[in-house]
């Protein structure tokens, strides 16, 4: 709370991550939701790392003079990431630096303002292949055995997610 | 010991200490759905993720989860699960998993004489794109359903006499796949 009051209209504030591949900040949810950028994006910036790990200081109250270091646009997000990862992205693949950048301890974050989360703005859904792959098999179970009440209740709520996925044209992405 | 520091009720996710160390887990409660976290991540779970702050010791991950499943469920309550729905989705299955489910009616539903499930789960995967799309998997769920029927009249499978209406589409359907190769007759709707 001390963060998001710290901003004009910061209680309107939703958290998310850049993510350029992958499951994201999975800790928080199986679920990834996947957001166009551009120019009327949702965006409203990003910080180099987690605003309550990196840019709360004892108060509490937040660390202005760090966060106005670490904080980016979205025309400039590549640089703040390559500020952040330059020394490491050198020493991997390409193909690794979707997991670098944005992994369950690991994140650049992205503040979006509530009011701007459309779902025209979604482009996908990703979810981990393992857990998808469960979802349809319990489907399978259901015709012919007692799913638990709690395996009940998760597939029922994947397969609702699914339906509205479907009706917006919206697909998943599996990892 | 176990202490509970806070919950997504509704979804069952939580943040346990265990140890002096702190966890968040969901469901289904496997060793890969526990995450070490740190005290920032237990503040942003309630301040920014929507969880409920707790202070609950358990004496066992077993006790634990149970409590968390009681109530994911109380929470829920009032929002059964829709069985309909449910199976719907073999409907909008993806390509690569429809051929262990027809592995699966063959080798474990058709072989229990489970035929009512064997059916229903067939007559879905009538629907599913993958499989009208696929001349193979549309052969397989054919002679499956041929195979059902057959064994019906041999009067091994009591579908029909107890529930005449069950999928009455079903035999149809697969004597169009068998004789035309598709599903729905020239003309009608995809």
């Amino acid at each position: 709370m001390a963060f998001d009051s710290f901003f004009e209209s910061g209680l309107e504030f939703r958290y998310g991550a850049l993510n350029i591949g992958g499951l994201g900040a999975s800790r928080f949810g199986e679920y990834c939701a996947i957001f166009h950028e551009g120019p009327a994006g949702c965006i409203h910036g990003y910080l180099k790392g987690d605003s309550l790990n990196h840019y709360m200081a004892v108060g509490p109250k937040v660390d202005e003079d760090l966060l106005r270091v670490d904080c980016a646009t979205e025309a400039l997000k590549h640089m703040l990431l390559t500020l952040k990862h330059a020394s490491e992205a050198t020493a991997k693949p390409a193909a690794n630096w979707p997991e670098m950048i944005c992994n369950a301890d690991c994140y650049a974050e992205a503040i979006i303002v509530q009011g701007d989360l459309k779902a025209a703005r979604l482009s996908c859904v990703r979810i981990g292949k393992v857990d998808f792959d469960l979802y349809f098999e319990y489907a399978f179970r259901e015709f012919s055995e007692r799913l638990s009440e709690l395996d009940r209740y998760r597939v029922d709520a994947f397969a609702q997610i699914d339906e509205r996925l479907q009706a917006l044209g919206i697909s998943w992405e599996t990892v | 010991m176990l202490r509970l520091r806070a919950a997504a009720w509704e979804d069952g996710y939580a943040v346990v200490e265990s140890d002096g160390t702190l966890f968040m887990i969901r469901p289904p409660y496997r060793q890969v759905n526990k995450d070490e976290v740190t005290d920032a991540d237990l503040e942003a779970a309630v301040s920014k993720h929507g969880f409920s702050a707790a202070d609950q010791p358990f004496a066992d991950w077993a006790a634990l989860i149970e409590h968390l499943k009681r109530r994911l469920m109380e929470e829920r309550k009032g929002r059964v699960p829709d069985t309909a729905r449910i199976k719907k989705l073999v409907e909008r299955a993806p390509a690569h998993l429809v051929p262990s489910f027809l592995d699966r009616i063959e080798t474990e539903l058709l072989l229990r004489k489970q035929w009512r499930a064997a059916n229903g789960v067939l007559a879905h995967l009538l629907r599913n794109p993958a499989v009208r799309q696929d001349a193979g998997l549309l052969d397989r769920v054919s002679a499956l359903l041929e195979r059902a029927e057959l064994e019906d009249d041999a009067g091994t499978s009591p579908l029909k006499k107890k529930i005449p209406s069950a999928d009455p589409d079903a035999e149809r359907i697969a004597r169009h796949i068998r004789e035309d190769r598709q599903v729905m007759p020239m003309g009608s709707a995809a």
